[in-house]
């Protein structure tokens, strides 16, 4: 489904990703890991058209889409969450949602203007829906500055999952969660994330990546160092170096 | 009521549109320094129609408008790529170049031996459309409400529609718009077009109002005021930008105890408000709050 060849980057001479291959077939769930700075972020805004990729390319569904804007790839059917966070703070919790949702491509220049009543009622029922299984029903009408965090990434999940997409970034969905909101978080994505979804999640927390991936591909100063089941990845020499370095590698 | 006043309700009415103007680029999150310009382009070109080649006033206006839509447009292509304070010097830039072609800009006929039509720096007199059709000074102001009322409610409309949501999505963060697949330089070229309309349609009044119009009229001050009444005002309605110039025109200029004052006064005001309401009186956790209270009142009585 998303097929990434040969992919480099670079910020003013330092590169960010070099000569990156990755292949995500449908139904995967991929799990991105690496140190701070390791270019996981600038993967998901290469995919996603923020940063026009220096080499290689990108294929979603057989169809290049590095080069495209980033409004023409999100329309393809990718939708992504974000490290720092991004919800509209003065919107209420409802119409987070349901703005993903009226943004999708089948809405008509002329429904910009006047709403269609039937498509309304449907998108709002959806948007319950969604906020139903991310249990933030009760808060419909709050305004999303006042939420928690812990609520406010489950917002951002629903707000992916809105827009129908095939493929989900999720960008530290459990960033800034104590151990007990990140197992919660974990089993969330689990029931409604990965189910009919193609995932690649970057996470910090290895038991989360662990539970939830069937893959795992491991970055360090922009290069993919390992790529494979969690288990064996984990264990990998080069891995265990990159994140407890050199003299880590000894103890453990 | 008697001139004066009819003349400060007038005043109000014609710069709203202004404010108007300037809060649908605040709400796409675009801070512009020069909607004076629309503002300008349509008072000349509805003036020139009505007293050159005799066109009436309604016509007048919608060309001055519908020029002032497109002058916008063409500027929003141009400079809306520009972020945040690169924009506004923009058009900061623009309006004052706006102001200065009105200076060298040459066009007159002669109507019943007397020359007519904009003269450069001297000005452009006799846009006499309203005398010659005897309409009052009180008629003329129940026009501009009128069609202020029009477009406040088109503007209510808007703001429910999607479009208006996609704008307030823009002014809160225009990455994560794109992330939802919206084409936002399109959208924000929408929205400066529909603020050049707005503008173009308190020109028009304005023309027809002073009956002269010079290019000092439409200095850079004009347009930091029709900012900062929506500042002020509070963002969070289409009524916000309007209390800002009730506030400021209404209030300071109309008590004529503090008329020498009234510029220090505003500025104060301004700025104690942007401390403790950096969006304004009416913002949108304001707004929210009334719209959950009359919810609520409104299901109890059920």
């Amino acid at each position: 489904m998303l097929s990434v060849e040969g992919l480099s980057h670079h910020f003013d001479g330092v590169e960010a990703l070099v000569d990156l291959n990755l292949q995500v077939a449908k139904g995967d769930v991929v799990g991105l890991i690496g140190p701070n700075g390791s270019g996981k972020t600038t993967l998901f805004n290469v995919i996603t058209g923020i940063y026009k990729p220096a080499g290689g390319r990108i294929r979603f569904h057989d169809r290049q889409i590095s080069g495209l804007k980033p409004h023409e790839i999100i329309t393809l059917g990718i939708a992504r969450t974000f490290q720092n966070l991004r919800i509209y703070k003065r919107m209420t919790v409802s119409d987070n949602v349901w703005v993903a949702q009226h943004s999708l491509p089948d809405v008509s220049l002329k429904e910009l203007f006047f709403a269609r009543p039937d498509k309304e009622r449907e998108h709002r029922e959806e948007v319950e829906r969604l906020l139903e299984l991310v249990f933030l029903a009760e808060r419909r009408d709050t305004l999303a500055q006042n939420l928690t965090l812990q609520d406010q990434r489950r917002l951002e999940l629903a707000r992916a999952l809105a827009r129908s997409p095939e493929l989900l970034l999720l960008d530290e969905p459990a960033g800034g969660m104590t151990p007990a909101e990140t197992e919660k978080m974990a089993a969330l994505i689990r029931d409604v994330a990965v189910p009919g979804h193609t995932c690649i999640i970057i996470e910090h927390k290895m038991d989360m990546i662990a539970s939830l991936c069937s893959r795992i591909c491991v970055l360090n100063f922009g290069r993919k160092i390992a790529e494979g089941r969690p288990d064996d990845v984990l264990k990998h020499p080069q891995v265990l170096e990159a994140y407890l370095g050199h003299e880590g590698m000894v103890h453990a | 009521m008697d001139d004066y006043v009819v003349s400060i309700l007038s005043n109000i009415g014609m710069i709203s549109f202004l404010a108007l103007s300037a809060y649908l680029l605040l709400l796409t999150g675009e801070i512009s320094f020069g909607q004076q310009a629309f503002f300008a382009i349509s008072a000349y070109l509805s003036g020139i129609a009505t007293a050159m080649w005799g066109w009436p006033l309604w016509s007048g206006l919608l060309l001055g408008a519908l020029a002032a839509a497109a002058a916008a447009t063409v500027i929003g292509v141009l400079t809306l790529r520009l972020r945040g304070l690169y924009f506004s010097i923009a058009t900061l830039a623009f309006a004052e170049m706006v102001r200065l072609l009105f200076v060298i800009f040459h066009y007159q006929v002669v109507i019943d031996g007397e020359p007519v039509g904009p003269d450069g720096a001297e000005g452009f007199r006799d846009i006499r459309w309203v005398f010659e059709n005897n309409i009052s000074v009180t008629e003329y102001m129940v026009i501009i409400y009128t069609v202020l009322v029009i477009v406040l409610t088109l503007f209510f409309l808007l703001e429910r529609s999607r479009l208006g949501s996609i704008f307030r999505m823009l002014g809160e963060d225009t990455l994560l718009t794109e992330m939802q697949g919206l084409n936002v330089i399109r959208f924000k070229v929408l929205a400066s077009g529909i603020a050049g309309f707005i503008a173009g349609i308190g020109g028009g009044f304005y023309a027809h109002f002073a009956t002269y119009l010079e290019p000092q009229n439409f200095s850079v001050m004009l347009g930091v005021h029709a900012l900062v009444y929506g500042l002020i005002g509070g963002l969070g309605t289409a009524l916000g930008p309007l209390i800002g110039v009730g506030l400021d025109i209404g209030f300071l200029e109309a008590i004529r105890a503090i008329q020498g004052y009234r510029m220090i006064v505003f500025g104060g005001l301004v700025a104690v408000l942007l401390i403790f309401m950096p969006r304004g009186i009416l913002d949108e956790e304001r707004i929210h709050w009334f719209r959950l209270t009359w919810r609520r009142w409104r299901d109890a009585k059920r």
